[in-house]
C-alpha cells in the first residue's frame, strides 16, 4: 500500500512557484493564513476560479468570498514519471487532481495523507495548505480525504 | 462567391521526418517551402499571402520573423496560435480571404527541431522559477503533459466504462498505419497487450498511449481554382471548415469528456453538406489515444461517450470501415510538437490517390481534425476530391 505524502505539500527545490500579482493577491494572501478565498459573480451569484477582476459570466463586477474548504475529486492522475523535472520526479508517485469545490468550481491540486489506492472520483476531500516558498511565505491549497 | 474564386489546395509537402539532425527548425520551414513549391508549380513571387505560428519558447519562428526568412511580400498574414490546431485554423480562416478576394494565393509553412536540438523543451520551467497567471494554478502541482490529458482519460472511463483496451485498440490501429509508411518513427507491430501492459506514466495513460517526439516540417500552399488550372496538382476543394474553443488550460475544461470538436464538428459539416458516414478516411489530432476518442465523438462518428466501443472492431485500421491517421500519426510516425498541419498534408496526399502502400481505395472525401492545447481549441476541415 503507498501512501501519499505530505511531501509534495511543502517547499520543493525546483518547483515552479507562483508569481502573487494584482489579480490573485486576495487569493494567495489568503492561503498564506490558511484560507481559500473565491471570486463570486455580483449578477449571477455564482462563482469563479481562476482569479479574474472581472466576471466569466457577464463580464461585471465580482467580490471575494471565503469558501468553504470542501469539496470532491472530479477526476485525477497518478504521476509516475515526471521528466524532465528532477524535482517532482524524486515524488513520484503523486495524485494530481482536478477538485470540485463545494461552490461549484474546480481547481487543480495534489491529493494527500490517503493510501493511493483509495483515491477515486467524488472522493470527498478537505483543503489544507502548504507553504511552498519559505522566503517570500506563499502557501498553496492541497486536499485531503474530508474528516 | 464566384466559382473561379473557390479556394482549393494546390501544395503540400513534408521536410526531412521523424529524424533530421542535418536541419535546424528553420531549415524545416525552407526544406518544406522548396517542396511545396515543387509539387505544385505555383512560384514564391506570387504569393501574396503568408501563414505562420511560432511555439513560444521552443523555437523562434513566429509569424514576423519566418516572413521576414523568406522574404514574403504578403499583403495579408495570419499567425494565431491555437497550437496543434493553429495550422488547421489557418485553412478555416484563408478560405474566406480567398474567397474575397483579399489575397489570392496562400502560403503556409512549419518546421520544428524538438527531436534533436536538445534545447527544445516543453517544460514549464522559467527562468528565474516564477510562474504567472494563469499557469500559476497548474505547474506548482507537478501536472506532466500526459498527466493533463490522463484527467479526461480517467473521467471518461468513470462517466462510459471506457477500458484500457479500448484506448489501447487505438495505438494499435495507428501503428498499422505506421506499418506502411516507410518513413514513421515506430513500425514494428503493436499489440493490445503491449499496450495495455507498459508501464503507466500517468493513469490511466501509458507509454504507449503517448505520441512520439521527432523533427519534422511542413508547407501547403491554397489558391483560387482559377490559379489551380494552370499548376501541377489537381486541386482538393475545401468543402466546409469550423474551430471553436472551450478553455487553455486543463483546470479549466468545462467537460472533462466534451471538446469543441462538438461544435467545429457539426458546423463543419454542415458547411460541407455531408455527414460523417460519408467520411472515407479521418486524419485526427493523435498526441494522445484519448485524443483520439474524444475527437471521433466530438466530430459525430459516433456518440458521446460511445468512442470505447465505436474504435474496438478495428474500424480504424488498415482496411477498416474508417482508416484513420493512415500515415501513422502522432503516435506512430511524427509529432514534432505540433501536428495539425500533418493531418491536413495527410488527407489531400489520400485524396489525390498518392498515398502508395498506405492509399485508402477510391478515397474521395477526408475529415481533419486538430486539437490545441490541451484538448482547448479544435479546428475542423472537410477536404474533397471532387469538385463541390
Amino acid at each position: 500500500m503507498t501512501m501519499l505524502s505530505d511531501a509534495i505539500a511543502g517547499e520543493i527545490p525546483g518547483r515552479p512557484v507562483p508569481f502573487v500579482d494584482a489579480d490573485n493577491k486576495v487569493f494567495y494572501d489568503g492561503c498564506a493564513r490558511g484560507e481559500l478565498w473565491l471570486q463570486r459573480c455580483m449578477d449571477t451569484g455564482k462563482f469563479q476560479f481562476y482569479p479574474r477582476p472581472c466576471s466569466v459570466y457577464t463580464g461585471g463586477q465580482v467580490e471575494w468570498v471565503k469558501a468553504s474548504g470542501r469539496g470532491e475529486i472530479h477526476t485525477f492522475t497518478v504521476i509516475r514519471r515526471n521528466y524532465p523535472e528532477p524535482s517532482f520526479e524524486a515524488l513520484t508517485p503523486y495524485v494530481v487532481a482536478i477538485i470540485e469545490t463545494a461552490e461549484g468550481v474546480r481547481m487543480m491540486s495534489n491529493v494527500t495523507g490517503c493510501a493511493m489506492q483509495d483515491i477515486k472520483i467524488g472522493m470527498k476531500v478537505e483543503v489544507h495548505f502548504g507553504c511552498v516558498n519559505t522566503a517570500l511565505q506563499i502557501f498553496l491549497p492541497f486536499w485531503r480525504p474530508a474528516g | 462567391m464566384r466559382a473561379d474564386r473557390m479556394p482549393v489546395i494546390v501544395g503540400v509537402a513534408l521536410s526531412d521526418y521523424p529524424k533530421a539532425p542535418h536541419l535546424t527548425s528553420h531549415g524545416h520551414h525552407a526544406q518544406a517551402l522548396q517542396r511545396v513549391l515543387e509539387d505544385s508549380g505555383v512560384l514564391l513571387k506570387d504569393v501574396d499571402g503568408y501563414m505562420s505560428v511560432g511555439t513560444g519558447g521552443m523555437n523562434v519562428d513566429d509569424l514576423a520573423t519566418m516572413s521576414e526568412y523568406f522574404q514574403v511580400k504578403h499583403r495579408w498574414s495570419e499567425g494565431t496560435q491555437t497550437g496543434g490546431a493553429a495550422y488547421m485554423g489557418f485553412v478555416d480562416h484563408a478560405k474566406t480571404v480567398i474567397e474575397s478576394g483579399i489575397c489570392d494565393t496562400v502560403l503556409m509553412t512549419y518546421g520544428s527541431d524538438l527531436r534533436s536540438n536538445k534545447r527544445r523543451s516543453l517544460s514549464p520551467k522559467t527562468n528565474d522559477g516564477f510562474v504567472e497567471a494563469p499557469r500559476c494554478y497548474e505547474s506548482p502541482y507537478g501536472p506532466t503533459i500526459l498527466g493533463n490529458y490522463a484527467l479526461a482519460a480517467q473521467r471518461h472511463m468513470y462517466e462510459f466504462g471506457t477500458t484500457l483496451e479500448q484506448l489501447a485498440e487505438i495505438a494499435v490501429s495507428t501503428r498499422l498505419h505506421a506499418g506502411n509508411n516507410p518513413s514513421a518513427l515506430n513500425r514494428e507491430p503493436l499489440s493490445i497487450e503491449d499496450v495495455v501492459n507498459a508501464p503507466r506514466v500517468a493513469d490511466p495513460l501509458g507509454k504507449w498511449d503517448s505520441c512520439v517526439v521527432t523533427d519534422g516540417g511542413a508547407a501547403l500552399i491554397m489558391t483560387t481554382l482559377e490559379r489551380a488550372r494552370d499548376l501541377k496538382q489537381d486541386p482538393i476543394y475545401i468543402l466546409g471548415s469550423a474551430s471553436a474553443q472551450t478553455h487553455w488550460n486543463i483546470g479549466q475544461m468545462p467537460d472533462y469528456t466534451t471538446t469543441a470538436a462538438a461544435i467545429a464538428g457539426p458546423l463543419a459539416f454542415a458547411r460541407a453538406g455531408v455527414s460523417p458516414e460519408d467520411i472515407d478516411t479521418a486524419q485526427l489530432y493523435d498526441s494522445f489515444t484519448i485524443t483520439v476518442m474524444l475527437l471521433l465523438e466530438g466530430l459525430g462518428f459516433c456518440g458521446r461517450g460511445e468512442g470505447g466501443a465505436f474504435v474496438q472492431d478495428g474500424k480504424l485500421r488498415p482496411g477498416g470501415a474508417l482508416p484513420t491517421n493512415t500515415d501513422g500519426g502522432g503516435l506512430s510516425s511524427c509529432h514534432p510538437g505540433m501536428r495539425g498541419v500533418f493531418t491536413l498534408i495527410e488527407a489531400v496526399t489520400q485524396l489525390r490517390g498518392q498515398a502508395g502502400i498506405r492509399q485508402v481505395p477510391d478515397a474521395k472525401l477526408a475529415a481533419a481534425c486538430g486539437s490545441g492545447g490541451i484538448l482547448s481549441c479544435i479546428s475542423t476541415i472537410i477536404l474533397g476530391k471532387d469538385q463541390p
